[in-house]
């Protein structure tokens, strides 16, 4: 409601002033506290705002019709190529905004539009790696043949003119791939003739129709110059190359089609028949290494990439490699011989959907593996994988199987929460819906959740924002042991134990606050100690909080345990996801609790890179 | 399922919930070019976070508490500016959060009614929207006073704000809204 002392139409008028930057002093301090006060007020002050937003976008567009020149046109989806801000040099970038630019004020830089279409792709420019922008692009096509270098700048070797682009292969795979390029990177999609690929990271395999099938790893920047070769400026690549039909010659001999060259800012690399890897680095080292079957490796003598002049020639076989090192000002680079371990490369081409597979399942083969020896544990008093809809032999969705020793007689009960994705494909958790819904889930026999010596309480969840104060975790009324978090402190967790309206209560939080949208892990562990018990929280495998000489609690009520409210206290439904929950009747120690972390945190979004042992 | 195609899939998310996101920025700042550059800094600051947003979740709260940080810096930068206080600009992300959708409704609807305004209104909005100028500033041009385009204005974001209103009304339930005569 609007404050007595401020009418609607007075909230208007201040809402007007704000829209044009027009507010005095004392009309901010009646807006203030009105916007302070009233949720109404709140909700008209955005719409205002949200207006003048809209204004600003629909009439810089010209969208609207006025009654005369409407346009069908979807702002979303037509594409203005706009001046990157990235300065003269930077790369020009596609960006998805409504077609006709009509004032320039709205594109140029700081306008409006410009502001909006900007954003949607420079974004992306700004995570790019500092070197992608100082990469020189020029549009030269190289197409390398062994024995015969030769250029064509625009053109290709099937004798297109450089204005029809052809397809040269296509995307086979992509994996936890970030680049910068408007055009899309679905698998099957067509590779056209000199399409680039600048990659900030992750996997793309391109499979050339000659049989070529090209790895490239995130970062780098690669071009497909022919339908036989590609342009390594920078990164890494792994290429495969089929064997020759019958009857074709290897080496020097081969026919040109089937011949395919990787070309670097140093060295010319083409396979005779193979599979092997390059890399350029930063100072535009190139080294090529030899997987299988044998390559040649040629050094760049001048470095016009129109028209490359090579000097020493080297052919490796498998196990071996070459580094190309550019000399000092006058100087000449140099070719060197080397060896090359083929366990380095953490994937082939063509069996990146296999790695990705791999990748994928591995965390959840990894937890199921801890989660295995840990329900053997003696001191495990319930455990709760969140693994099935009920137990098999029900399939009653409404019971949360206790995978314990203790077994079903320990199975919760399921009032409200809905089954839903867990942390791990092929997981599951349960989703809680905050207040007013009295989601939970009942653990029976509170008896068996009464500690007299230590106990720890392990939780796996995803909060959501709620309206709530208190969100419970897991909670044994408000007399014997709860874990929440505090919405009003960014959602940080307390351990409680103790009498909360006696002597005994004791209160720890933790330090950080775990906010939204990922997983986290809660440890509470209580351990009774000669001078009074000792509390320890754990957030996400960090010890958060610690107190000495805690009073033992005597936890005499027989509260049931709840998952995501506590049975004795309203306003503290939680909001969001559980998804694991074990309860010991001993102390965790740290290593433990790290170890069930680690074991337990789902992937991110770029854990399909490979891990430093995987490169190494 | 790896993250495929997440460049496209945060622009389509971006520009679905643009309108919300700026409005959220503009109630903050007030200054159309402040909520521009801001609008941009907290995209890019999106993108370099993007993997930390979960899918499914609402994109606008996750934005709009990335905003309200960045406006806290260029506020605390701004110091002669008066900026409403860290509470209130809390319970305005919470709440534009929840009208993300309303948010969308209303700007289809304003696409509509802006069709609706006479000659002159659209005049001034084209003055004072399209080529950015202040009502000051339009006045001048116009030959007008000030203060009758600043009254034309307020009149014409409320004929608007009232259109919208009817317009989603009359979407939702077609037979129990009836044409203003």
């Amino acid at each position: 409601m609007t404050p007595p002392q401020l009418s609607p139409d007075e909230l208007r008028r201040l809402c007007d002033a704000a829209c044009t930057d027009a507010l005095s002093d004392e009309q901010h301090q009646r807006l203030e506290a009105v916007l302070s006060e009233s949720d109404e007020a709140r909700r008209l002050y955005l719409r205002y705002c949200t207006l003048e937003g809209d204004l600003h976008y629909l009439a810089a567009l010209d969208r609207v019709a006025y009654g005369n020149d409407e346009r069908e046109s979807n702002p979303l989806t037509d594409a203005v190529d706009l001046p990157s801000r990235l300065g003269e040099d930077g790369p020009r970038v596609l960006v998805d905004v409504t077609g006709p630019v009509r004032s320039p004020a709205c594109f140029a830089p700081g306008g409006w539009l410009f502001a909006y279409a900007a954003s949607a792709a420079i974004l992306a420019l700004g995570i790019l790696l500092g070197w992608a922008l100082h990469v020189s692009y020029d549009n030269h096509v190289v197409v390398t043949k062994k024995g015969s270098e030769s250029t064509d700048a625009g053109g290709s070797d099937n004798g297109l003119a450089p204005s029809q682009p052809t397809s040269i292969g296509h995307i086979s795979g992509t994996a936890n791939c970030r680049s910068i390029e408007h055009d899309s990177l679905l698998p099957g999609a067509a590779v056209p003739l000199g399409r680039k690929f600048t990659l900030a990271s992750g996997f793309v395999e391109l499979v050339y129709d000659d049989g070529a099938t090209v790895l490239l790893e995130g970062p780098c920047v690669y071009e497909a110059q022919s339908a036989h070769s590609g342009f390594l400026t920078r990164g890494k690549l792994t290429a495969r190359v089929e064997k020759r039909a019958a009857g074709s010659k290897s080496g020097a001999g081969k026919s040109d089609a089937q011949v395919f060259t990787v070309q670097t800012p140093t060295a010319i690399v083409t396979d005779l028949g193979t599979e092997f890897g390059v890399e350029v680095d930063g100072d535009g080292v190139a080294a090529a290494h030899v997987l299988q079957g044998k390559i040649e490796v040629r050094r760049v003598a001048d470095a016009n990439r129109d028209s490359p002049q090579t000097a020493d020639i080297m052919q490796l076989v498998a196990g071996e490699s070459a580094r190309v090192v550019k000399g000092g000002v006058g100087q000449q680079s140099t070719l060197t011989r080397g060896h090359f371990n083929p366990a380095n490369v953490a994937v082939h081409p063509g069996h990146l959907a296999e790695f990705v597979e791999q990748q994928r399942l591995k965390p959840f083969r990894r937890w199921q593996a801890y989660s295995q020896r840990l329900r053997t544990d003696p001191a495990l008093v319930a455990y709760y994988t969140f693994e099935t809809r009920g137990r098999d032999s029900t399939r009653d969705m409404s019971i949360l199987p206790n995978v314990a020793a203790s077994g079903d007689a320990l199975d919760g009960q399921i009032v409200g929460p809905r089954w839903s994705e867990g942390r791990f494909p092929g997981k599951l958790a349960l989703r809680f819906f905050g207040p007013g819904y009295r989601d939970h889930v009942e653990l029976p026999q509170p008896d068996r959740f009464h500690f007299d010596g230590p106990f720890s309480v392990a939780v796996w969840f995803k909060s959501e924002r709620s309206s709530a104060e208190f969100l419970t975790l897991v909670a044994k009324g408000n007399i014997d042991w709860r874990l929440q978090g505090y919405e009003n402190s960014g959602r940080r967790i307390a351990f409680d134990t103790g009498r909360v309206l006696y002597a005994d209560f004791h209160s720890m939080t933790a330090k950080s606050p775990t906010g939204e949208a990922r997983w986290h892990l809660a440890v509470g562990v209580f351990e009774p100690g000669r001078d009074g018990a000792s509390k320890r929280l754990y957030i996400d495998g960090r010890l958060e909080a610690v107190s000495q000489g805690v009073p033992q609690p005597k936890p005499v009520t027989s509260s049931p345990v709840w998952l995501g409210a506590n049975c004795q206290t309203a306003n503290s439904e939680y909001s969001g996801w559980i998804d694991e929950v074990a309860v010991f009747f001993r102390a965790l120690a740290a290593n433990e609790v790290l170890e069930m972390f680690v074991a337990g945190d789902p992937p991110r979004p770029d854990a399909l890179q490979p891990t430093k042992e995987e490169k190494r | 399922m790896p993250d495929l195609h997440c460049h496209e899939r945060f622009v389509e998310l971006l520009t679905q919930h643009r309108a919300a996101l700026f409005g959220y920025i503009y109630a903050l700042v007030r200054r159309l070019e402040d909520a521009e550059d801001l609008y941009q800094d907290t995209a890019l600051v999106m993108w370099s976070k993007f993997r930390e947003y979960e899918p499914g979740t609402n994109f606008v709260a996750w934005a709009c508490t990335i905003a309200r940080f960045r406006a806290a810096n260029f506020l605390k930068r701004e110091r002669r500016r008066r900026c409403f206080s860290l509470a209130i600009q809390e319970e305005l992300a919470a709440l534009q959060a929840t009208m993300a959708e309303d948010t969308s409704l209303q700007h289809d609807a304003l696409i509509d009614c802006m069709k609706g305004l006479g000659r002159g209104d659209r005049q001034l909005i084209d003055l004072c929207y399209g080529a950015a100028k202040t009502f000051r500033e339009a006045a001048e041009q116009l030959g007008r006073s000030p203060q009758s385009v600043y009254d034309s204005l307020s009149r014409i974001r409320r004929a608007l704000l009232r259109c919208v209103d009817r317009t989603i009304a009359r979407q939702q339930h077609p037979r129990d809204v009836e044409e203003p005569q």
